[in-house]
């Protein structure tokens, strides 16, 4: 297992709030981890960091051991917890646009995901609905070929059986040898999938320990640990 | 993958305003042959009169309409939802920079052939055979020992206009990207920062005219003076060359800053 991810002394402040106080985190290839906090946690905040869409007042980031750029943006698939996408666009140009840009994206496997969906690639994203631009976000993203997947809240907003059709395209998808990290606060959903979990609350790492670890050492699942320590 | 970024840049482009110059050149097409029918009557004055103001602002939205495309599409395209796309593309701030300012540079100078074509068309025939001979006498009009140096001006007359587009384009992105350094109401912080700029372009300007006037007082242009009558060419040329190089110059810091702000100071909450 080597290091995908690393954060050192991560800060970064909204204003007066401060969003991420001096985070260190570490992750290995290989795993499915799960960013768990509740609302305002700073999750969101801390994924925008690794991708370089907010700059920090302190601290590094580095993917590959590189410092986030071009070249760790071309291994890094990213799931926003908004539709991004041009809406004038028709789905066909759009994988065309991720074909053009990620040397890892697997058009034939977009296609072959969008089928099963009985999405048309020559509709205009505008015209789809909510939950279908959703799954064209999620399909654009799991069909890279990435070393570090970073979804952000992938299950929020979504129906329970949508939920398992999101939770499967990523568990089916991703690259094996690839880290995922999930940002979520919806624990049971996504429970069954996770290898490790970081807890974070009020923009600082609580906790960051494998499930079997939690299991073991606590007696509990993921769920009712989240529960206990976030309890109001 | 700058090519890619050209390709994808020019056809978000080329999904609008191709449309505004089809519908320019009909336009001038319709304004022509309005003029077929010419005659004395009030009616016919109402029609002429009506097609020359459609056609007036159609070669006016054409004019803004890069600059206008180029302002949203950089907004819209770095520092708003879909910024989280152009953002996380394997490619650096300077390659997008650079494809947006040169896109929309392009269309600039398209937006402008497309109008002389409209005019072409809108004045075909004789009204088109008047105006070409009245610039034939115009030129003619230049006394020979300027006519040598006919093509250099051009070339810096052409060299400043294209630096000037880049310049508006430039001055826009600048106010876009140093409003992103505010916290909230970004896109009003902008349009104060294009204000500031322009008072305190005001300001520097009224400075240095009175700063300059007072040194003519006191003579320190003589010299200068005495050697543009002895050298009124020689002085165009300089006039001209210095103001592509001063604005090209300006252009380079703004782009610098919109650089550093993107490259440094990106911030999509």
């Amino acid at each position: 297992m080597s290091e995908i991810l690393r954060c050192q002394g991560l800060s970064k402040r909204y204003g007066h709030i401060l969003a991420l106080n001096n985070v260190d985190l570490t992750l290995n290839s290989g795993r499915i981890v799960g960013l768990l906090g509740p609302n305002g946690s700073g999750k969101t905040t801390l994924i925008k960091l690794i991708n370089g869409l907010l700059t920090p007042e302190s601290g590094s980031v580095t993917v590959c051991g590189e410092k986030i750029g071009p070249k760790t943006k071309a291994v890094v698939a990213y799931l926003p917890d908004n539709i991004y996408l041009n809406s004038w666009m028709t789905v066909k140009q759009i994988v065309s646009y991720f074909q053009d840009f990620y040397e890892d994206f697997r058009p034939w496997l977009a296609y072959e995901m969008l089928e099963k969906l009985d999405i048309s690639p020559n509709r205009r994203l505008k015209t789809l609905s909510k939950g279908n631009k959703e799954k064209v976000c999620l399909i654009l993203t799991m069909s890279r070929n990435a070393k570090l997947y970073v979804l952000d809240e992938p299950i929020a907003g979504v129906d329970p059986a949508a939920r398992d059709y999101v939770i499967s395209t990523i568990i089916n998808n991703y690259n094996p040898e690839a880290t995922v990290l999930i940002s979520t606060h919806l624990i049971s959903d996504i429970e069954q999938v996770l290898d490790e979990v970081v807890f974070i609350q009020n923009g600082a790492i609580l906790l960051q320990k494998t499930v079997d670890k939690i299991r073991e050492e606590n007696g509990k699942s993921v769920d009712e640990l989240f529960r206990e320590v976030f309890k109001w | 993958m700058v090519k890619k970024l050209y390709k994808h840049e020019y056809l978000a482009w080329l999904r609008v305003l191709p449309l505004i110059y089809g519908i320019t050149l009909a336009i001038a097409a319709l304004l022509r042959i309005v003029l077929i029918f010419e005659n004395d009557s009030l009616y016919y004055g109402i029609v002429f009169g009506s097609a020359v103001f459609v056609f007036v602002v159609a070669l006016m939205v054409t004019l803004a309409s890069a600059t206008v495309f180029g302002i949203q599409r950089f907004y819209k395209n770095l520092f708003t939802g879909e910024g989280y796309l152009t953002h996380t593309l394997p490619v650096t701030p300077a390659n997008h920079l650079w494809v947006k300012v040169l896109t929309a540079v392009s269309f600039d100078i398209l937006s402008v052939l497309v109008c002389l074509l409209a005019g072409v068309i809108a004045t075909a025939g004789e009204v088109f055979g008047e105006i070409c001979k009245a610039a034939e006498y115009l030129i003619k009009q230049i006394p020979g020992e300027y006519i040598g140096h006919a093509a250099g001006w051009t070339a810096e007359v052409i060299a400043m206009f294209v630096v000037a587009m880049f310049s508006s384009q430039m001055l826009f992105y600048l106010c876009i990207c140093v409003g992103q350094l505010f916290r909230k109401n970004r896109v009003l912080a902008a349009v104060g920062v294009y204000f500031g700029i322009y008072a305190i372009s005001q300001v520097v300007s009224t400075v240095l005219m009175v700063v300059f006037a007072i040194m003519g007082e006191q003579g320190v242009w003589d010299g200068i003076l005495e050697q543009i009558s002895q050298h009124p060419i020689a002085a165009v040329h300089i006039v001209l060359c210095g103001s592509v190089v001063l604005t090209a110059l300006m252009n380079l810091v703004s782009f610098g800053i919109c650089h550093w702000i993107i490259h440094k100071k990106l911030n999509l909450e």
